[in-house]
């Protein structure tokens, strides 16, 4: 053969490598949807991806079609894990970089988060207004004013983003304008302006970590190390409040590496199970073990969780601590320098928990990330003790003849205490009324004198007398009803007020003496023994409780339901569980102490499951309780 | 996503499948089913993404197909007879005129209301608030929403009336080929322009060979990298600096935006049309190329012949030289310039950058006629290049900015009247490794360096001893086909990677 006629056949070999190379691309992806060919990378995005919609041949259904299921390709397309996979790997080796969603890649193996501008104020580039910081100062000197009318402290504890303590893993092309951060403008401004007692952990962990790693280098967190010092840097300083609080030193214990795959950045990458989490188990010289706490199952947000009440303790203190993602481990470092100590995932205080454990302390922690406007909001309630209102809690209807006045007013929020509105003329308090929480119209005939005319002379005060102390261990009932509801999306929300959780499978909630959820776990609907391993352990751990367990089962049809729920509570022991549990939206009440079911219900919508008064088993009654169903 | 995993790889099976016994025998892709299946595909395709819309689409289409049919005098006539181009020079009768001004009016009617009318509403409301004439405004006026590609289509079916009238090309029978050319899903969206007189034969029946099938699927790899892996990357950070307030620009920091955003241009626009022309290929048609580097140009005139080379021509050919060209006297050629490049503003988009994007291109034309390309001519090559870069980098600002005065606070940045310091926003915090890398690509690709390289490597290849030519080729085509390869790979796995999205709690 002629060279001419050689290349000539190496060039028509490249056509037909081409003219493979392009339809093997574009069909494999749905190919794999109709052979199992694509390699068993997981995702695990934390979302229920979407599902394949169902043909609607009326007009509107046929075009809204496309794009549904557009959105349905885009999640469920071949190769989508692998490809996602491989490309966050040979990217995220390359510092400067932005990987997946929104993780920038730093040095040395360290990633870090751009969202809410948090790069911005590492580059030292956001200037808070003096608006904004005078509304901040404003909101804490609020919140103190208003734990100190019931005798409670309050310590805001920051804790610092990552680049705060490693700058120096941060890519070279992020040039610091400015090192004074956001935080170091808040910081500056109440010192200068108010006396709040704000707890800045950035030279503690600073000085640390020379010593220890303290953060995770794929999660924006710190890691069991770094927490621990945060914790002792708090008792620290609430010990200058009440010296019995005692801290330990890192010193005292040994440290022991674990990995898991539960790094936020890492999942933001979809290398969760490529890069693992390094974390540390902290070893007492007794041996005692303090391992960090896996991953977060379920939605945590709103959450609350309380420890404490040790038997024999010497302990009197209680605290309330409300926390963002960093604290959710504070409870394994502080419980034991409290009597009893509650854990709240929120950015805002709960009223109604400060008001029913009526702590020492309430201590606020917070991410160093949108601190403008986390700081800036009290909840509904945080007033001074004689605040004067115009038109937000009284409102004056039908100002008539000079002789009849009619006023609307609602208590504010859910709060336990007493709470009265008055009218004021000329500075003189005429009349006073009890408010009830529902809305109440009050007629005042001519018994005001003088009788009414020009209202513009007329206020109205609110105040409400703080409730005594009445929490010694009175557990005889639950102090409120309480009340659950599920709304139609699949989400469940509240008992006693808080948010509980989103997820559309199967939710596990432990709910404590007193009407709190102390724990909760949510599974999806997809198959796999390690799940049924963890529930079972879960409920290993609840069977010796004290309280009950709500089973929230939340799904439009059976099909996909496999977790083996009714297993594992057989498993542990529980009596009476209804043979049939496949159906949907049910929900199932058990008293842990009898280990028998309280109240079930399910069906479809629209449903309700009422509990009168039910003495539990551990020694308090149920007053009542309801749980129903709410379109959103 | 749905296009590129779904339906092109349903579409080309079933395409070929369909075509499989034509191809056989006759190396050919028939009408029938060829057409029929391309049309029902392009319909299907244009009514997944636009709904409803696929009617106007349709009744464009069949307006101008009549159309065409009575221009060319066939009504009337036996159906079987052959449809013959009209004369050139002949007159016209008024039938036939009516037939065009009916096809023309229509086309532009659907254009006119679909892509102008709000901006004509708000155009007017803020000229009689500027007048104080509020009483005149136009209030609650309904929203229309703007169905895609309607610019591309009508313009391409009018184009098909205008040259049956003109004599360029006979009317069609075959309301098949006719709806398959307007519809034809490959261009649909973003172009080329098609003319049918380019592809009429095509439509009859065409040929696929290995190469053919070869050529286009490299041609759409190509493409879809330009747009995913340069032109999409490049957007973000062109973006970023667009949105940097005009006080904070460096000087530095313009240039790179408007160098950015020329490349993220050129390799978008150009992206798509390599698409277009590559599936065509593999669909067997030949359309003619749509770029040709405009960055090397050295003029504004010349840079217009390689820069949407359909479009252009379409306004030359059916705007331009209609109202005299350049053969009328001085003040109507101006007239003429500033007619074209405003309504080519417009085309681009319903809004008054684009007309001042559009007469700028006009004003410099025309400068350019009065002397100034002589005069540049004459001037060192490089110098002409750096002339045609930056004006065509200032020109682009305007077609970019959201307004005039960003525009102008961007071209002051780039002549040095910058007022930031650089402290805050600076080029340094926009380059990262793979920036630079993808700029860097991009700049090589807006010249005609590779295929040049690639050109020299064969040649040299072929002078080599005949023993090592065999060798050198496979490498040389190994590297090619490895190139290609990755190109493709590294493109899907943007965009797969645009659709994860995973639920973190720390934002909580």
């Amino acid at each position: 053969m002629t060279v001419d006629k050689r290349q000539k056949t190496i060039r028509k070999l490249f056509d037909m490598a081409v003219i493979l190379l392009f339809p093997a691309l574009i069909f494999l992806p749905l190919l794999s949807k109709v052979i199992a060919i694509e390699p068993g990378i997981r995702l695990r995005e934390k979302r229920v991806l979407t599902r394949r919609p169902e043909l609607d041949l009326s007009l509107s259904g046929l075009l809204s079609y496309p794009d549904e299921f557009d959105s349905f390709y885009k999640d469920n397309f071949g190769f989508r894990s692998g490809l996602v996979h491989v490309f966050s790997r040979i990217r995220s080796r390359v510092p400067g970089l932005i990987v997946g969603n929104n993780v920038l890649v730093g040095k040395d193996g360290w990633f870090f988060v751009t969202q809410n501008r948090t790069m911005d104020d590492f580059r030292g580039i956001i200037r808070l207004s003096p608006q904004q910081l005078d509304t901040i100062k404003n909101t804490m000197e609020d919140r103190k004013e208003w734990l100190a009318m019931f005798g409670i402290k309050y310590l805001l504890v920051i804790a610092p983003a990552k680049w705060e303590i490693y700058p120096e893993k941060v890519p070279g092309n992020l040039n610091r304008v400015s090192e004074r951060t956001a935080l170091d403008q808040i910081i500056s401004f109440l010192q200068d302006h108010s006396d709040i007692d704000l707890l800045d952990l950035r030279r503690p962990l600073r000085e640390l970590k020379g010593l220890y790693p303290v953060y995770h280098k794929v999660d924006t967190h710190w890691n069991n190390v770094g927490l621990f010092a945060a914790v002792q840097e708090i008792k620290k300083k609430l010990s200058e409040w009440f010296p019995e609080i005692t801290w330990d030193s890192l010193a005292d214990y040994g440290i022991e590496e674990v990995r898991d795959n539960s790094g936020d950045l890492a999942r933001m990458m979809g290398l969760h199970w490529t890069i693992p989490r390094i974390d540390y188990t902290l070893v007492g010289k007794k041996g005692e073990k303090y391992a960090p706490e896996g991953p977060i199952r379920g939605n945590p947000i709103g959450q609350t969780m309380i420890c404490g009440e040790p038997s024999g303790s010497h302990q009197k203190l209680r605290t309330v601590v409300f926390h963002d993602s960093f604290g959710r481990s504070f409870h394994l470092y502080m419980k034991n320098s409290f009597f009893r100590s509650a854990y709240s995932w929120r950015h805002i205080p709960d009223t109604g928990l400060i008001l029913r454990e009526r702590p020492d302390v309430v201590v606020q922690e917070l991410g160093q990330r949108n601190l403008s406007e986390t700081l800036s909001q009290n909840p509904a309630g945080f007033f001074g003790p004689n605040s004067q209102f115009t038109g937000k809690a009284a409102k004056i209807l039908c100002p008539s003849n000079g002789r009849l006045a009619v006023f609307r007013a609602k208590a504010l929020h859910d709060l336990p205490v007493k709470q009265y509105l008055s009218l004021h003329i000329n500075g003189e308090k005429v009349a006073e009324w009890p408010l009830a929480q529902e809305q109440i119209l009050y007629s005042v005939p001519a018994l005001v004198n003088p009788p009414i005319g020009d209202l513009s002379e007329y206020t109205f005060a609110y105040r409400y007398e703080p409730p005594g102390r009445s929490n010694t261990g009175d557990k005889s009932a639950f102090p409120f009803d309480l009340r659950a509801i599920c709304r139609d999306n699949g989400s469940f929300v509240g008992i006693n007020g808080s948010e509980l959780a989103w997820s559309k499978g199967y939710n596990v909630y432990l709910v404590d003496t007193e009407g709190y959820v102390s724990q909760s776990r949510a599974f999806d609907y997809t198959k796999s023994d390690e799940k049924n391993a963890e529930l079972t352990e879960f409920l290993k751990k609840a069977r010796d409780r004290k309280g009950f367990l709500l089973l929230v089962n939340r799904h439009r049809t059976d099909r996909r339901l496999t977790l083996d729920a009714k297993g594992a509570l057989r498993a542990i022991g529980l009596k009476g569980f209804p043979e049939d549990q496949r159906r949907w939206n049910h929900i199932a009440l058990i008293d842990l102490g009898s280990k028998k079911v309280i109240a079930e219900q399910a069906g479809s919508a629209p449903q309700r499951l009422v509990v009168g008064r039910y003495k539990m088993d551990a020694g308090f009654e149920i007053r009542s309780l309801q749980i129903q169903r709410k379109s959103d | 996503m749905t296009f590129l995993f779904y339906f092109l790889p349903v579409f080309l099976g079933f395409y070929f499948l369909f075509s499989a016994v034509s191809l056989i025998k006759t190396g050919k892709v028939s009408r029938f089913p060829g057409n029929l299946f391309l049309l029902f595909s392009s319909l299907f395709f244009y009514a997944w993404g636009e709904k409803l819309f696929v009617f106007v689409m349709l009744t464009s289409t069949l307006i101008d197909y009549i159309c065409g049919l009575a221009i060319s005098g066939h009504f009337g006539r036996k159906w079987k007879e052959e449809i013959i181009t009209l004369e050139k020079d002949s007159p016209r009768t008024s039938r036939q005129k009516i037939a065009l001004v009916v096809s023309v009016v229509t086309n532009l009617s659907i254009l006119g209301f679909f892509k102008y009318f709000n901006f004509f509403v708000d155009s007017f409301n803020s000229a009689f608030a500027t007048l104080r004439l509020e009483a005149w405004q136009f209030h609650d006026v309904m929203q229309v929403a703007l169905p895609v590609g309607i610019s591309f289509y009508t313009f391409q079916s009018m184009s098909y009336t205008i040259d049956v009238y003109r004599g360029n090309t006979p009317a069609t029978k075959s309301l098949l080929d006719f709806a398959s050319f307007v519809t034809m899903f490959p261009q649909l969206v973003a172009g080329p322009i098609i003319r049918y007189r380019d592809v009429a034969c095509q439509l009859k029946e065409r040929r696929v060979t290995i190469e053919d099938f070869s050529c286009g699927a490299r041609r759409f790899i190509i493409g879809l990298g330009k747009k995913v892996i340069v032109a999409d990357y490049l957007a973000v950070t062109v973006d970023k600096i667009f949105a940097v307030p005009g006080e904070s620009l460096t000087t530095g920091l313009a240039w790179l935006g408007a160098i950015g955003f020329a490349i993220q241009l050129y390799f978008d626009f150009s992206g798509y049309s390599d698409m277009a022309i590559g599936l065509g290929r593999i669909l067997g048609f030949r359309f003619l190329e749509n770029f040709n580097y405009p960055y090397i140009a050295r003029s504004l005139r010349e840079y217009w012949t390689r820069w949407h080379i359909s479009l252009a021509n379409w306004f030359r050919d059916y705007l331009y030289f209609p109202l005299g060209g350049n053969r009328r006297p001085l003040p109507r050629v101006i007239f003429n310039l500033c007619v074209v490049f405003f309504l080519c503003g417009l085309w681009h988009g319903p809004s008054w950058t684009f007309v001042a994007w559009g007469m700028t291109h006009g004003v410099f034309l025309i400068l350019e006629r009065q002397g100034l390309e002589k005069w540049l001519k004459r001037l060192w090559v490089p110098l002409q290049h750096i002339y045609l870069l930056v004006l065509s980098s200032c020109i682009k600002m305007i077609f970019r900015s959201e307004s005039i005065g960003q525009a102008w606070d961007m071209i002051k940045a780039m002549a040095g009247f910058a007022r930031g310091d650089g402290s805050v926003y600076n080029v340094g915090s926009y380059l990262n490794p793979e920036f630079i890398a993808v700029f860097a690509v991009g700049v090589l690709g807006c010249l005609p360096i590779i295929p040049a390289l690639n050109r020299r490597l064969s040649r040299w290849i072929g002078s080599r001893p005949r023993s090592a030519v065999v060798p050198l080729t496979t490498i040389h085509t190994l590297l090619e086909f490895s190139a290609l390869a990755l190109i493709f790979i590294w493109a899907i796995m943007w965009i797969a990677n645009g659709t994860y999205n995973p639920f973190i709690y720390f934002r909580f």
